[in-house]
């Protein structure tokens, strides 16, 4: 009897059969289209500042998505006019709205970060800093300083880095890094710095505001409108990037907040020089424009008798200024970009030194380790 | 090309697995068609780490035959010696000589003045510890005389492919020539053998690394890490934790993904992972992590080495050689020596400790009240000591590894922030060491359920239904990863090695 059951269990679907590639390959293809359909939008996005992004390019470096790119954008704009002229497009923008509560993470222990003081120098007490700054015929803050870095990979790591622990070393400040990869002012349909700024500010009060963005701001975008397609190429793209970055400096102009806009080093790769240049240049005008924005030039930084500097000394090695994509600095960079912005800011604040923080540096240095 | 990426998701499921099914029955197109896949996947790195790859592959091929071929034991030493010095010499340069430079520019010096080794900008090809260890393995086996050299082409066919293999080219696992060369000969396979189990593990790798790995790394393990003195010790101790299920989220993702692809094209691959911090002591974790490193590291270092047939004092010594050497593996920094040789250490005290036990008749497990406690101590013990240990993983800087302990252990009034859902995924992360394994398995069952085992015979309702449900599960699995994922995932952690 055990046996004739034994006997069914080996022959009944559940065993180990195997199912045929065929199966398996259709529905992993029908599924990859549903996903296509899905997130059409997002690709069809994607898919065209690929396309005008690689057309200003002289040297074209053939890659594998040159191969699938204009297809999907054939497909996804096909989707999208179908999704458009059914009624169905945006019948899913109640998720985004979620995933954006999501995102938010309620704190547990204490409410916020900045409840916690800085270790203050005797005497001085600190007070939790009104909302909006009382309007004063000198425009620079007094301490204790609140500063807020904001900005895009750069800040997230080896300059952010660097400059918050530099920023750490000096008397009366706190500060907070919010850096996200990706991000900058030529697309805030996929990331509204002017919005997210908004709510640091709230959450934060900072009355110092650094921002160092437009390595990602080289890309094709949307008219304000939202109706427009500029490519990077076209004239217009310089008025619409200017209003966009007119439109976050005006959010610090109304909170009366001190802000300095680090204007971006010079790059490795001559195709991608040039478009910083561009953006360097824009930023700078938009900056002009406002009485409470420094703007710090730090094109020339990198630049030694007008040749590109690659390496920089320290001790008795030789390090890589940057990473091996010629844009984002390297460690050793950063440090050295942050002690040059440093010594502009603080001179301009009056910062001082904490007491503790130059014994132990020069202690450090004694060790010879790579602690600056 | 990195899995999470529309890159691969073209290359793999549109281009690669049909034509690898239609070639199947032809042999030799079949092969060359892999060979040529898995080049493509790894030149779309950089094209010259091709030449790096072939020239590995050919070496050790070459000496394999040679071995082979040779009756004299001194002639098989010599070529076992010449391919292990080219494979070894290739690493070397590769991963170590800036590390080396500095040193041995130092002792140049006193020799002779005016010498020095030059710098050498170099960029490190991925995966290169992989596959020269996998070359390896074959021309040791080989000389052992566990394995035979297949000297016709389509035998040096099979040796190419099983060198460059895509999915486990880059980081693992680490396969052996004895479990993937027959499965490429073996050609009677006309169906993938388990596709739940497939497809299960390439959506909870992409889930383990693009939602929970790249969420925890961008809100605390970098943030905290990077500067540790502007934290409270509880968020540090915290960030250690999340880097521990940062680093096991990644790297087994990784390697479910692509144990799953492997499958789906008919490969079996070995299991790199079995719920590493659910180990009660540092031998029971290296049993479980990255079971491919270890187990190679076991044959081919710890055993010719003596193991433990060579007295007590020796096996602490084998252990902890073995272990340094491992950790100098990952990459040339001050950190992993510290690293290799603090795991190497740990081992060779809990391997003192149990021959201490057994010769004084020690023990704890008598009652089942007293074994759980024990049980639930060393765990807690052996995952907060591979934590800590992760914190040189993280830092290669060793000055910056020490800070993130300073901060630790410094009393500054700092109010802790802590956000929830860092906890909740933490928690989580951990959870799956245990209840991972039915998470899986209920999972599989009700797939199995919707495409075969409906309880009554409807055959054809099953056959639509089943497909229908397939498409339609992954797809919204899909689309809840693609939203639930940062702007920009991470690249793997294992890359760099």
């Amino acid at each position: 009897m055990n046996e004739e059951i034994d006997q069914e269990l080996e022959t009944s679907p559940q065993t180990n059969k195997g199912v045929s590639p065929v199966k398996i390959i259709v529905t992993l293809w029908i599924s990859f289209f549903l996903v296509i359909f899905y997130e059409s939008e997002s690709l069809l996005h994607y898919t065209n500042a690929k396309k005008s992004n690689s057309k200003g390019e002289v040297i074209k470096k053939l890659s594998f998505e040159d191969i699938y790119i204009e297809p999907l954008n054939i497909l996804s704009q096909a989707f999208e006019d179908f999704k458009t002229a059914t009624g169905i497009r945006g019948y899913w923008s109640e998720e985004k709205k979620l995933v954006q509560t999501l995102s938010e993470s309620p704190l547990i222990l204490t409410k916020t970060r900045l409840s916690s003081a800085p270790k203050a120098s005797p005497g001085s007490e600190i007070k939790p800093l009104p909302h909006k700054p009382v309007e004063k015929k000198d425009i620079k803050p007094s301490p204790p300083y609140k500063v807020l870095l904001i900005g895009d990979s750069n800040i997230r790591e080896a300059v952010g880095i660097a400059l918050e622990k530099r920023f750490m070393k000096y008397k009366d400040l706190v500060v907070i890094r919010e850096g996200v990869y990706s991000t900058g002012l030529s697309r805030p349909d996929y990331f509204d710095w002017a919005k997210k700024l908004k709510q640091f500010i709230l959450k934060y009060q900072p009355n110092v505001v650094v921002v160092m963005m437009g390595t990602n701001d080289a890309q094709a975008m949307y008219s304000s409108d939202k109706k427009k397609f500029i490519p990077l190429r076209s004239k217009t793209w310089d008025e619409e990037y200017k209003k966009n970055t007119i439109k976050l400096l005006k959010v610090l102009e109304k909170e009366k907040i001190f802000t300095y806009w680090i204007g971006l080093p010079v790059m490795e790769k001559a195709y991608f020089r040039r478009r910083m240049a561009r953006v360097n240049r824009i930023q700078e005008e938009s900056a002009k424009e406002f009485q409470n924005v420094r703007y710090i030039k730090t094109w020339n930084l990198f630049m030694q008798n007008k040749q590109i500097q690659r390496f920089l000394k320290y001790g008795r090695r030789y390090y890589r200024v940057r990473l091996s994509d010629g844009i984002h600095l390297s460690i050793l960079g950063g440090r050295h970009f942050s002690q040059y912005v440093l010594a502009k800011i603080s001179g301009e604040l009056g910062l001082t030194l904490k007491a503790n923080k130059v014994k132990k540096i020069k202690t450090k240095r004694k060790l010879g380790g790579m602690q600056k | 090309m990195l899995f999470p990426t529309l890159d691969f998701a073209v290359f793999f499921i549109i281009l690669v697995l049909a034509i690898s099914w239609l070639l199947r029955p032809h042999e030799i197109p079949w092969k060359l068609f892999l060979l040529a896949s898995s080049y493509f996947f790894y030149g779309s790195w950089d094209a010259r780490f091709l030449i790096l790859i072939i020239f590995v592959t050919l070496i050790n091929y070459v000496m394999a035959i040679q071995i082979s071929r040779s009756d004299k034991q001194s002639h098989r030493n010599l070529f076992l010696f010449l391919a292990l010095a080219a494979s070894l010499g290739v690493l070397g340069f590769f991963k170590y000589y800036n590390f080396f430079r500095e040193p041995l520019n130092f002792l140049a010096s006193k020799v002779s003045t005016g010498f020095e080794i030059p710098i050498i900008e170099i960029i490190l090809p991925v995966g290169i510890s992989f596959f020269t260890f996998q070359a390896m393995s074959y021309t040791i086996d080989v000389f052992r005389k566990q394995i035979e050299v297949d000297m016709s082409p389509v035998g040096m066919l099979d040796f190419f492919v099983y060198i460059a293999f895509f999915p486990q080219l880059v980081a693992g696992p680490i396969v052996r020539a004895r479990t993937f060369i027959p499965q490429l000969r073996d050609r009677l396979v006309k169906t993938v053998g388990d596709n739940h189990l497939a497809l299960s593990l390439i959506l909870g790798g992409l889930f383990k690394k693009v939602v929970l790995s790249s969420y925890l790394q961008n809100h605390i393990v970098d943030k905290v890490l990077q500067t540790p003195l502007n934290y409270s010790p509880l968020e540090i101790l915290l960030a250690i934790y999340a880097f521990s299920v940062q680093i096991y989220c990644d790297f087994s993702g990784y390697s479910d993904i692509a144990i799953g692809v492997a499958l789906l094209m008919g490969f079996r691959f070995p299991d790199n992972f079995n719920s590493p911090y659910r180990a009660v002591s540092i031998t029971d974790f290296w049993r479980r992590w990255h079971i491919t490193l270890s187990t190679w590291l076991r044959d081919y270092l710890y055993i010719p080495l003596g193991g433990n047939r060579r007295g007590r004092a020796r096996t602490y010594i084998n252990l902890m050689l073995t272990m340094l050497l491992g950790g100098l593996w990952h990459g040339a920094s001050l950190s992993f020596v510290v690293w290799g040789g603090l795991h190497g250490l740990a081992l060779a005290v809990h391997k003192f400790w149990t021959d201490f036990k057994e010769k004084r008749n020690i023990n704890f497990s008598d009652s089942w009240f007293y074994s759980g406690i024990s049980r639930f101590i060393s765990i807690i013990i052996t995952f907060h000591f591979v934590s800590f240990l992760w914190v040189f993983f993280y830092h290669k800087d060793f000055s910056n590894a020490i800070a993130v302990f300073e901060g630790l252990v410094s009393f500054e009034k700092v109010t802790p922030a802590i956000e929830l859902y860092i906890v909740i995924a933490i928690a989580f992360g951990l959870s799956l060491h245990f209840i991972g394994d039915a998470i899986s398995r209920l999972y599989m069952k009700i797939q199995q359920f919707f495409t075969t085992g409906f309880p009554f015979s409807l055959h054809s309702l099953t056959r639509y239904l089943g497909g229908s449900f397939q498409v339609l599960h992954n797809t919204i699995i899909m689309i809840v990863i693609i939203k639930m994922s940062p702007d920009i995932v991470p690249p793997f952690i294992y890359f760099q090695f």
